[in-house]
C-alpha cells in the first residue's frame, strides 16, 4: 500500500511555476534643478568681430614674439653656431681665415662671417665670433665691432654679444673675475688674454693700450634677463704675442648707427612692412577658405602658414629690441 | 569688376617688384663702393696715449659689519707715479715691482669684477640666502684698505637683506681678493636685485677715487608659494572627487528588464 501511493505520487507530473510579471521601468528622478535654459548671444556685428578678430591675431602675435624671442631664438642661435663653426674651422684649415676686414680674396668681409672663436672656460663659453655688431647679426654669436683691430692685434678690439636671447652667449661675463683668463683663436693662432675687470658706464676704465699692446673688450647688456639697464664691460690685456694688425676699411664715425651698443635696427623695416602683408593676407585666404571649403581642410592648410607668417613677423621685431638683449 | 581688382592687383604687385629691386640694386652698388681699396695686412706702430687717471664714479658709501675675505697675492703689475696714499689708507710699498717681459702696465688703481650669486635653498620658506661675491684687484703700487656693503632689494624696492662694512684690509699691490657674503632673509622675493658696493680710500698714488657699485638680477623660484598653490589645488581635486563619489546613484539596469 504504501509502495503504491508512493508510486503514484511519482508518477504525477510537477505543476510549472507562474511567469513572473516584469515590474514597469521607474520613471526617472527629478533633476534637483531645472535645467538652464540655452543663452541666446545676439549676433556680433561686423565691428565687434572685426575688433574680436584684431585681438585674437594681436594676442597670437604677442605669444609668438615672446615663445621666439625666449625658446625658438636659442635654437636659431644653436644651428648658426654649426654652421659658422662648420664655415671657420675649413677656412683654418685652408689657411683662408680672415685677419682685416676683408676676406681672402680682398672682398669686404660680409655681415655675420665668421671671424674667430672664443672660448671662456670659467663661463662654458664657447662661440664663433661674426663680423659686425647689429641686431641681426648678433642672432648668431657674438660679433666684432667693424671698426676695431681683430682680437690680438694691436690696439683695441671690441666684441658684443646678447645678454639673454639668441643664446646670451655673453650673459654672464660679468662673472669673470680679475686675472681669469680665456683665449680667441683667429687667423693669426690662439690669442690668450686675462681679464682686467668688470665695468659700468661712469665707471673709471683703465688705459689705452700703449704701441705693442692689445687689449679685448667684451660688451653686453646687463640688468635683469629681456630687460636690460644697461651695458656691462669687461676689459681683457693679451698674454700671448701681439699679432699684426689687418687693415680696417670702417672708421668709428663710419660705424653704421645700428652696430653701436644698445642699438636698434630700424634698417629692415620694410621686410617688416612685407611681412605684415603677408600676415594678413594668410589671414583673409583662411577665412575665405574657412566659408568656401570647410573647417578641417582650413586648419590643415592655413595653420603652417599661419605660423610661418608669424614667425616671419616675430623676427622682423626683434631687430627692433635692443641689440645686446 | 573683378577683372579691374585684378589689373590694379598686378599693377600694385609690378610696382613694388620694381621698388624692391631698386633698394636692392641701390644696397649693392654702396657695398661695392666701400669695397674700392685693396685689403691687406699692415703693421701700424702708433704710440699710445699717456696713461689717463681714472675720473671717479657716484656710489653709495658702506656702512659697519663684519668681513670675510680671502685672496692670493699677484705678482707683476703695477702702476707709474709716486705712492702717495690719503689718510684713512695704510702706507705704500717704496718701489714698484719691475715688470717681467710679459706684463703690461695696466694703468689705474683698482679693479672690480662683477657680482656673483647664488641662491641657498632653505627649509623655510621665508628664509633663503643670496650667497654673493666680487673680487677685487689691487693695481696701484700702495696697500690699501676698503669696504664693501652688499645687500638686496625686492621687487618693489624693498631691502631684504644687508651686510655693511665688509673690510679688505691691507690689499697688496698686485693682489686679488674674493669678497664673499650671504643675504638671507630671501624668501619668495622672486626678483631681486643685488648689489655691492666697493668704497676705497679717496685717494691712493695721487689719483682720487669714489666707490663702485656693482649690481645683478637673481630669480628666485617662489617654492613657498607655488606649494601653497600646489597644496590648495590638490585639496581641491581629493574634495572634488569625494563629492563625485558621493553623488546620489541613478538605478543601472536595462530598459524593460528587470533590475
Amino acid at each position: 500500500m504504501t509502495l503504491e501511493l508512493e508510486r503514484a505520487v511519482d508518477e504525477i507530473p510537477e505543476q510549472a511555476a507562474p511567469p513572473r510579471v516584469p515590474k514597469a521601468p521607474r520613471p526617472p528622478k527629478p533633476p534637483r534643478r531645472a535645467p538652464r535654459p540655452p543663452k541666446a548671444y545676439a549676433p556680433l556685428t561686423p565691428r565687434v568681430m572685426l575688433v574680436r578678430g584684431s585681438l585674437m591675431i594681436v594676442a597670437a602675435l604677442t605669444l609668438a614674439f615672446a615663445a621666439n624671442v625666449m625658446v625658438l631664438s636659442q635654437v636659431q642661435h644653436l644651428v648658426a653656431q654649426q654652421m659658422l663653426l662648420n664655415e671657420f674651422r675649413q677656412q683654418l684649415a685652408d689657411g683662408t681665415a680672415p685677419v682685416s676686414e676683408g676676406d681672402y680674396d680682398d672682398v669686404l668681409l660680409a655681415d655675420g662671417a665668421p671671424v674667430a672663436v672664443i672660448d671662456i672656460p670659467q663661463l662654458g663659453v664657447s662661440e664663433v665670433v661674426v663680423e659686425g655688431t647689429s641686431g641681426d647679426t648678433l642672432k648668431s654669436g657674438p660679433g666684432h665691432r667693424r671698426d676695431t683691430v681683430l682680437p690680438g692685434q694691436q690696439g683695441m678690439s671690441v666684441v658684443m654679444g646678447r645678454a639673454a636671447a639668441y643664446g646670451g652667449p655673453l650673459g654672464r661675463i660679468q662673472e669673470l673675475a680679475p686675472g681669469d683668463s680665456f683665449t680667441v683663436r683667429t687667423g693669426q693662432g690662439n690669442q690668450l688674454f686675462q681679464v682686467i675687470g668688470v665695468r659700468y658706464a661712469g665707471d673709471p676704465m683703465p688705459a689705452s693700450p700703449k704701441a705693442g699692446e692689445s687689449r679685448l673688450v667684451l660688451q653686453t647688456a646687463r640688468g635683469a634677463s629681456f630687460i636690460p639697464s644697461g651695458i656691462a664691460y669687461v676689459d681683457a690685456e693679451l698674454r700671448s704675442e701681439v699679432q699684426p694688425s689687418g687693415q680696417r676699411q670702417t672708421t668709428f664715425t663710419a660705424l653704421p648707427p645700428e652696430d653701436k651698443a644698445m642699438a636698434t635696427d630700424l634698417s629692415t623695416v620694410w621686410a617688416l612692412v612685407f611681412a605684415l602683408q603677408f600676415l594678413v593676407a594668410a589671414q583673409i585666404a583662411a577665412v575665405w577658405a574657412y566659408r568656401r571649403i570647410g573647417a578641417q581642410k582650413t586648419w590643415v592648410v592655413f595653420v603652417p602658414v599661419g605660423l610661418l607668417a608669424v614667425i616671419y613677423v616675430s623676427n622682423q621685431l626683434t631687430l627692433l629690441l635692443p641689440n645686446l638683449l | 569688376m573683378m577683372r579691374r581688382i585684378g589689373r590694379i592687383a598686378a599693377t600694385s604687385l609690378l610696382l613694388g617688384t620694381v621698388a624692391l629691386t631698386a633698394a636692392l640694386g641701390a644696397g649693392s652698388s654702396a657695398a661695392f663702393a666701400d669695397d674700392d681699396d685693396s685689403i691687406g695686412i699692415t703693421v701700424t706702430v702708433t704710440p699710445g696715449p699717456p696713461t689717463a687717471p681714472p675720473a671717479g664714479t657716484s656710489g653709495s658709501s658702506g656702512s659697519a659689519g663684519t668681513s670675510g675675505s680671502s685672496g692670493a697675492p699677484r705678482s707683476g703689475s703695477s702702476s707709474s707715479g709716486a705712492s702717495n696714499v690719503s689718510d684713512d689708507a695704510v702706507a705704500g710699498v717704496a718701489a714698484p715691482p719691475a715688470l717681467a717681459d710679459d706684463e703690461v702696465d695696466l694703468g689705474g688703481v683698482l679693479y672690480v669684477s662683477g657680482l656673483r650669486s647664488d641662491y641657498a635653498w632653505s627649509a623655510n620658506p621665508l628664509d633663503g640666502a643670496a650667497e654673493t661675491s666680487i673680487t677685487v684687484r689691487n693695481v696701484s703700487t700702495s696697500t690699501f684698505t676698503s669696504t664693501v656693503r652688499f645687500w638686496a632689494n625686492g621687487p618693489f624696492g624693498n631691502q631684504l637683506s644687508e651686510v655693511a662694512d665688509v673690510k679688505v684690509t691691507d690689499l697688496k699691490p698686485g693682489e686679488s681678493r674674493i669678497l664673499e657674503a650671504s643675504l638671507n632673509g630671501i624668501g619668495q622675493s622672486t626678483f631681486v636685485q643685488l648689489h655691492a658696493t666697493l668704497t676705497p680710500p679717496k685717494t691712493v698714488d695721487g689719483v682720487e677715487l669714489d666707490a663702485i657699485t656693482r649690481d645683478r638680477f637673481m630669480a628666485v623660484p617662489p617654492w613657498g608659494i607655488a606649494s601653497l598653490v600646489g597644496l590648495g589645488a590638490l585639496g581641491f581635486c581629493v574634495f572634488s572627487l569625494a563629492q563625485f563619489l558621493r553623488r546620489p546613484l541613478a538605478p543601472v539596469g536595462l530598459a524593460g528588464a528587470p533590475a
